[in-house]
């Protein structure tokens, strides 16, 4: 069995408890208002986080498209003649002999 | 104007967000509220918190409450409920503080706390000796002027129950200051 405390140190009259009535009353329903208030906020930060992933995630793949793309126009715009083509083409540069002599890069003179 | 609407009927206003039907509701049962908690916890001030965050409590669920049922022992079982939760924090604190403090000469019991804040009559004195539940319905029923079934809803018990710790108090009284 719990304590059970005398209750004479609680004031009793009416304006009193009038008085604190309106205050818990107008405390209990800010406070809970604040409270609808704050779940959307949540949901505000979720989309937000949502919002900044599907923004990191378009550029990065926009990323890899500009590389692609780079990579197709470079294709495109070599030039014709061997000389040309081994420069644009070969990873590292021709030999000069290669050039001098007019082979296509990798062909053995 | 006082509203004389029942309370669900207030609850579900208060619910829908009418913030003026609810401020009715605490002033119809924030006496007997704070007297609950004022028993349960023990200080005015105190119960004055319990009070505040059962009737917060209240009004966050207010919406889930069914229309229909009644509405005091719902948000009595609430102050109840809080109240127990802040004597078991109180006590869990008094724990921990005995841990750094040398054990004290003698350490004076709630009920002797409380009768020396209070005005020490003879009655008030015997009052306090009373079982606890006897003690808690005769205040709330003679000296505070709550009926049994108010009483009842506070504590959770039945109205019966109420009448008869009255009457044994009001015994135990009798055979203290004779037959007056």
């Amino acid at each position: 069995m719990t304590d059970i405390f005398d209750t004479s140190d609680v004031r009793d009259d009416d304006a009193h408890w009038t008085a604190l009535a309106d205050r818990i009353a107008a405390n209990a329903t800010a406070a809970n208002h604040t409270r609808t208030f704050a779940a959307p906020r949540a949901l505000w930060i979720g989309v937000s986080l949502a919002f900044a992933a599907s923004l990191v995630a378009m550029i990065v793949s926009g990323r890899r498209w500009a590389a692609r793309d780079a990579a197709a126009i470079n294709i495109a715009l070599v030039p014709a003649d061997d000389v040309g083509r081994a420069i644009a083409l070969a990873d590292s540069p021709p030999a000069i002999g290669a050039l001098l002599l007019g082979g296509t890069p990798g062909e053995t003179p | 104007m006082s509203d004389a609407r029942p309370d669900d009927v207030l609850l579900a206003a208060a619910a829908a967000g009418d913030d003026a039907a609810f401020a009715t509701l605490v002033r119809r049962y924030i006496r007997q509220a704070t007297l609950l908690a004022a028993q349960l916890v023990g200080d005015a001030d105190d119960a004055e918190d319990v009070a505040q965050d059962a009737f917060t409590v209240v009004h966050r669920d207010a919406a889930r409450f069914e229309q229909g049922r009644p509405f005091a022992p719902w948000c009595f079982a609430i102050v109840r409920r809080l109240a127990a939760n802040r004597r078991a924090r109180a006590a869990r604190r008094a724990r921990l503080m005995q841990l750094w403090r040398p054990a004290p000469v003698s350490t004076p019991s709630h009920e002797d706390a409380a009768l020396s804040r209070v005005d020490a009559g003879a009655l008030m004195r015997v009052v306090a000796h009373l079982p606890p539940m006897q003690r808690a319905c005769f205040e709330l029923v003679v000296i505070r002027e709550l009926s049994a079934e108010e009483a009842a809803a506070m504590h959770g018990i039945a109205e019966s129950t109420v009448r008869q710790h009255v009457f044994r108090a009001r015994a135990a009284l009798k055979e203290a200051f004779g037959n007056d």
